[in-house]
This record gives C-alpha cells, structure tokens and sequence, in this order.
C-alpha cells in the first residue's frame, strides 16, 4: 500500500512548526515602514485608482462630539465624492496611539490632538506648508493667536480643530445676596476691575460654618488652564515668542504670582480648605454654581449650554480676568485642539483636502451644532444653536456670542511653545508650592524657569 | 599510565536520534512562548537600557547623550525622588497593612462557618474589579463631603478628613484603597493555612497551647512561605501603582504638591505627554534597580524566616 499521500506524524509536526513560525515571524515581520524623511516627499500624489480614495481620520471626542464628528465627515463624503473618510474615535490616550502608528509606519491620515506643538518638535508630523501654499488656503481668516500655535520653525504643522474662550461666570442670584448688584443681562457687569477689586468682592463672598468649613466659597483663581495668563494681566508672559526665551521669572509673573498667594492668604486663610471646598463640590445641579454656593467660576463659552442644562432657572453673566498693576488688558483665555497630518500619511493630498474643508467650513458647521465652541475662523455672524432660546432674543444671543468671540482678540497665544505641556504642568506645581507657602513665588519661578529651560534644550537635539 | 578524566569533564553522551528529535520538538512546541519572551519582555527590556542612555521622541532615530538622563533624573529635576517618595512611602504601609488584612481575613475563612464559600468568594470580588471601575468608586467612597467614609467620621463627631486634596491624605487615601484588594493574597493564605498539617495542632493542644499559641508558634511559622510570597510580589507591585493614581488624579498630574505623583505616573509623563522616552527608560532602569534591591533584600533576608517544611 502507498504511503505516498499519507499525513503522517512527522508531516503534521513539520507542517505545524512551519506555520508557528511562518505566522509569527509574520505578526512580527511588519518591519517599521521608515517614516518620510521630509515632508515634502510625501506630497507625491497618490497612486491613480479607480474608486474613491479612502482616508483614516483618528479624533478624540465621544459621545455627542463623536456623533458630531460622524457628522461633519458624512457631510464632507456628500461634497467630495472622490475621498472616503474612515473615522476612529479615540477619546483616550490619542497621542500615544498616533506615536504609535507613526513609528510602525502606519499612521493615520488626519488626526486630532490637543497639543500640536509637543507633535511637530518630536517630528511625529507632516509640515502641511506646501499645501498651504499650492491651495491657496486663507491663513488671514483664522484667528490669529490660534493659528500661531500650529506653527513652529518657520512651518505649518496643522491648524486649529475648533476653538473656546474661556472666563469667569457669574451667579447673579449669589452676588446679589452678597450686595452686588449685577443688572439683569449677562454683559451689564464687566466684573472687577483690578486684582484689589477682586479680592474685595471675593472678601463678600466666601462663608464659613461653626467648624471653619466652607459653606459658601470665594471664586478660586488659581483653578485655572494655565496659571500664565494671570502673568498676562500683569503685562507678562511664560515664553517671549520673537526671542525664544523662557520669561517664566520676569518681575510681572513674580508679581503675579506673589498676588495669587496673597489673595488665598486674605480670602480663604489656607489653601489646603480652597481645595477641601474644590475637590468636595459636586457637579451639574448639585454643583457649587447651579446651588449658589460659589458665586464666580471658571469656565469656557461652551459652559453656556452646560449650565443651561443643569441649572436653567440660575441667571448667570461673565467676565474677563482683572488687570494687575503692569496689566493693560482685561484678558480672557483662548483654547483650542488641533488637526493635523501625521508623518507617514499615505493620502497626503486628500488628507489636506479634509483638514483644510474642516477648519473652513467643518467646525462651523460644528459650532452651530450647539455645543458652544467659537468657530477658528473670523465670522461673528453665527449663533450657536439653543442660544436664542436660552437668551431670551436673538440680538442678545448675538451680543453674547461677540463678546466670547473678541474673548480670543483678548488672548495671547497659549500653545507658541514647543514644551507647552510641560511648562503647564511646571507652572501648575510651583504654584502648589507657592500657595502652601513652601516656597517664595520668587523662587518657585525660578525653579520653573529653570526647568523649562531644560525641557526646551531637549526640543532642540537633532532628530 | 594516564589518569582517568575527571567525572565532571567527561563528554556528555551524544543524544539518541529519539532524544534529539524529542528535544527538537519540545523546543518547536514551546517556541510560541519563547518567541513571545523574547520580542516581548526579552527585547524590550534590552531596548529599555540602551534608550535610556539616548535622548529618543519615539518617531525619530535616538541621540546618544550617554550618562545624561541619569544625571538629570538623580541630580536636576526634583520629581523622580519626589515620586520615588511617593511609591515606597505607599509601598511601605500598603504591603504590611495588607498583608496584616488578607491574613486576618485568611483565619475568619479558614473557619468552619455557614456560607463559607459565599464569604470567599465576597472577599475574592474586589480584586476582580477592573482598576478603573473600583478607582472611580473610591473616588465616591473618599470625597470629602458626601463621601461614605467621611459620612461615617462625621456621624460619631470626628472630623471630615480631605481625602483626596491634602497633601497630607493622598497617600494613606490609596493606601486605604489598596486594601480593598487583597482578595488575591487571601486565596494564597487559605491555601497556605490548609496545608498546615494537623497533626502540629493536636501536639500543641497536648502541650497546653491556647489558641494564640497555636497561631503563634503553629499557623504563623508553617505560613511563612505564603507570607513570603505575597510579600516579595506585594513590594514588586506596589512599586509599580500607576491605574488607580491615573483614574483619581483625573489624568497625569500628581495632586496637590505632587503629593500622589507615583513614579510610574511620571514615567507616564515623560513618555508620553513630553515625548522623553529615553528619559522615561532612564526612569524605568532606575525603578527597576529599585525593585531589584528591594526584592534581594527580602530574597537575602528569608531563610531567618521563611520555613519550609521540607529543607529543616
């Protein structure tokens, strides 16, 4: 009898162990697709194809922000017949998956991030500058200080995804049992004036129980984004753009920083009950705001509908952060995520072509879509949808939508910094120090000057 | 006359082709754990120690900068010792209270009692909860207003404590935490406690031991082993708390002062919020030493110790 054809013992084992190692040399074997060394090259057009060319687009939101996200794309699909959008959702931990993707060569097309400059240093990246310049793309319509944070060496790395303003609001109920009468829109009460006006007014408020507990607090002003824009009221800044210095210790921020802990020192005694009150408050309608419990607090023209949601019978307003002594203007902060192309997208065209609609024409379409966000290009002729209703006319929703919008000709640049996430987080920690009285606000700038500096030499090593 | 080669220099006799192809498959056989060892721990923990000596952004090739991450990391900035602080000072209290705890509840377990295996099994749940879930309900169970623990203080008139926004209580919050989930070390003292034999019982009764002298110089030296165990994994573990603090803290920040900065939380920010990952393996390196020692000094101190039943 023939063996010929027979599976034998041995055949199985050669064939499984050739399998074993074929598919794991294969799982093993997709080699690091070396990443374009420049930008450039990788504006090649692509390969001619029949169907439309899909596109991987990687954002960060959930939840309604997805399902507008969804949206915006399906929209964009109607427009450009020739360009599939494939959208993932990745609302956690994006930036280490786009790092990911881009060293294993396979990165997505277009992603979003909030940190654009931290990307583009780290070379993660596609310098979009030449299809700035092919397309024609009108800089001039995006707000400038948000646009000044997609740049760096002289280089468009993305644009800005949408954009907030964030501030101070106010509960009228709450200031008006404190004896301050704030009239009856959201705009008749600019709020204080001056850091000595500021702790005056928070003086009124804060209200403690037979414990010393806090009952009804003080506004807390070094619960902020970033505590530098308390350097801006003072006529100071982190980072000096033009010259590429680290300012973090100029006099103005010593100032302003000595400023901070002296008005936690006079309203609330320690910061250590500021924070018990902070971390202990509840959120939504059982939150310090909506239950008048804390009269002023910070937050971003989005918070508009948050409130409105939570709270709808409070009546609230907003202002701007006061000046300091050196202070020339009366600040708001403007925020923003970031869209871009990383290093390596193998659709760099029609990636452009849905990152330049988006910013154009996309986030509009997303700030009407109610969720309060200021759209990135100059247009005051938009009202979120629901502002009407909330308002009470339409010519008030309109005043209320300006003045956040100016919010952003009233804000420097945040993000201009190429260790922006890192000199946040130093600021943020030498303010703890400071505040806790460890440390003089001089010296503890000092220490985050010097840190900074180092973080930004890093920025500097060759690729 | 030549003297016979030593026993131990004799050449091993070669491998009967039987043997050879039995080896031959053991290895084919065990070759998908092997290579997963060696491109998943093997490799990259090799990788680790040459990019910590490299200033490396992940996307573009790695800079040699020799001694400089250590240099920075033990000398200029003032975090790593600060969260090294941190991770010993929680590892330091978590493991002995827990190991206190799972012990304690090892003996109540280990009792003849109705519903002992629902009781089992109760304690066993936690340590199955994903990190995340039980950290978002500490989050609840610690605040400092409507939290359930603070509820119970403030009902026989002690004071609310501010769990989660003193620099003082962040770190005994997670300890506290870490206590919920020693589930895993209960098993292993159970098992531990069944393997005493019984007969050492009955000696010591005949001797006129009590109870506590039973446990004392019976349970406790015949679970040495156990305790050993979950001593040496409990340090290598809570060395390593990175969830739980990630989930509390609302992301990569360290609270108030830093005072809940762990090191591999800034690990983490190294790594990935300012793309220092040839810093961030400088960091890893440096724990891993630490992890290393710690575990030798308790690995050198067992036999003064440890019984084992069979080596005495």
């Amino acid at each position: 009898m023939s063996t010929g054809n027979r599976l034998t013992r041995r055949s199985v084992l050669k064939a499984g162990g050739v399998a074993v190692v074929g598919a794991t040399l294969a799982a093993c074997g997709s080699t690091p697709t070396p990443a374009p060394a420049a930008s450039s090259e990788s504006t090649a057009p692509p390969a001619a194809s029949t169907g439309p060319t899909t596109i991987t687009y990687w954002h960060l939101w959930s939840g309604r922000y997805a399902d507008i996200q969804q949206k915006l794309v399906d929209t964009f699909m109607k427009e450009h017949a020739d360009i599939k959008v494939d959208v993932l959702p990745v609302p956690s931990a994006i930036r280490e998956k786009i790092l990911t993707a881009v060293a294993a060569g396979q990165p997505p097309d277009v992603a979003t991030d909030g940190d654009c400059q931290t990307m583009a240093t780290a070379g993660a990246l596609t310098d979009i500058t030449p299809f700035v310049e092919k397309r024609g793309t009108d800089l001039k319509a995006i707000y400038p200080i948000l646009l000044e944070g997609t740049r760096w060496n002289g280089k468009q790395w993305g644009f800005p995804a949408n954009a907030g303003v964030e501030a101070w609001y106010y509960n009228k109920d709450a200031l008006s049992k404190a004896g301050v009468d704030t009239g009856s829109g959201p705009l008749d009460w600019a709020g204080p004036e001056t850091w000595a006006d500021w702790i005056e007014l928070n003086k009124k408020l804060i209200k403690l129980d037979n414990s010393g507990a806090i009952v009804e607090s003080a506004a807390l002003p070094w619960a902020v984004r970033g505590i530098d824009v308390w350097f801006w009221t003072n006529g100071g800044k982190a980072f000096d753009a033009a010259s590429g210095k680290v300012t973090i210790n100029s006099p103005e921020n010593v100032e302003a920083l000595a400023w901070l802990v002296d008005y936690c020192k006079q309203v609330f005694g320690s910061v250590d009950k500021a924070n018990e009150f902070q971390s202990a408050a509840g959120s939504a309608a059982d939150g310090p705001f909506c239950t008048g419990t804390q009269a002023i607090v910070y937050g971003g023209n989005w918070d508009i509908s948050t409130y409105h949601d939570w709270c709808a019978s409070v009546k609230f307003g907003f202002f701007r952060f006061p000046k300091g002594p050196k202070g020339t203007d009366r600040y708001a902060y403007g925020a923003s995520d970031w869209i871009y192309m990383p290093r390596g997208a193998k659709h760099p065209e029609q990636a452009y072509t849905y990152i330049e609609w988006y910013v154009m024409k996309g986030a509009t379409l997303w700030n009407k879509a109610g969720v309060d966000l200021t759209p990135i290009i100059k247009d005051k002729g938009l009202i979120p949808d629901g502002h009407v209703e909330i308002f009470g006319s339409e010519e008030l929703a309109q005043k209320v939508n300006n003045w956040w919008l100016e919010g952003l000709e009233h804000s420097l640049s945040t993000y201009n910094f190429p260790a922006y996430g890192f000199m946040e987080n130093e600021l943020f920690r030498v303010r703890d120090l400071a505040l806790a009285g460890d440390v003089t606000p001089s010296a503890a700038l000092d220490d985050a000057q010097a840190s900074v500096e180092r973080e930004l030499e890093k920025t500097k090593l060759p690729a | 006359m030549q003297s016979p080669m030593p026993r131990t220099f004799a050449r091993r006799p070669a491998l009967g082709r039987t043997a050879t192809k039995e080896a031959l498959l053991g290895v084919l056989f065990a070759s998908p754990w092997l290579i997963r060892l060696f491109v998943l721990n093997v490799y990259p923990i090799l990788a680790a120690f040459y990019y910590s000596f490299t200033r490396y952004r992940i996307t573009s090739a790695p800079h040699w900068v020799g001694l400089a991450n250590y240099v920075e990391a033990l000398t200029l900035d003032k975090l790593p010792l600060q969260a090294l602080y941190n991770s010993l000072y929680y590892s330091l209290f978590s493991v002995p209270l827990g190991l206190a705890l799972a012990l304690f509840l090892a003996l109540l377990l280990n009792q003849s009692v109705a519903l002992r295996s629902f009781f089992r099994a109760t304690f066993f749940i936690p340590s199955i909860v994903p990190a995340v879930a039980s950290a978002v309900l500490w989050l609840w169970i610690l605040n400092s207003r409507t939290g359930l623990i603070n509820a119970l203080l403030t009902s026989v008139g002690l004071p609310r404590i501010p769990w989660l926004s003193s620099p003082t209580w962040i770190k005994p919050a997670f300890i506290l935490m870490s206590l919920w989930g020693v589930g895993q070390s209960v098993v292993i003292f159970l098992a531990g406690l069944q393997d005493v034999p019984r007969h050492l019982y009955d000696a010591a009764e005949v001797d006129g031991a009590g109870t506590w002298a039973k446990f004392r110089f019976v349970t406790l030296p015949m679970i040495t082993p156990s305790i050993f165990f979950n001593l040496v994994m409990g340090v290598i573990g809570s060395l390593q708390i990175f969830g739980p603090a990630f989930v509390i803290m609302r992301g990569p920040a360290g609270g108030p002062k830093n005072a809940g900065l762990f090191f591999v939380l800034y690990l983490y920010n190294q790594a990935f919020q300012y793309l220092n990952m040839g810093y961030a393996s400088a960091l890893a390196v440096i724990l891993f030493v630490v992890i290393m020692a710690m575990t030798a000094l308790i690995l050198r101190s067992s036999p003064a110790w440890v019984y084992y039943e069979t080596t005495r």
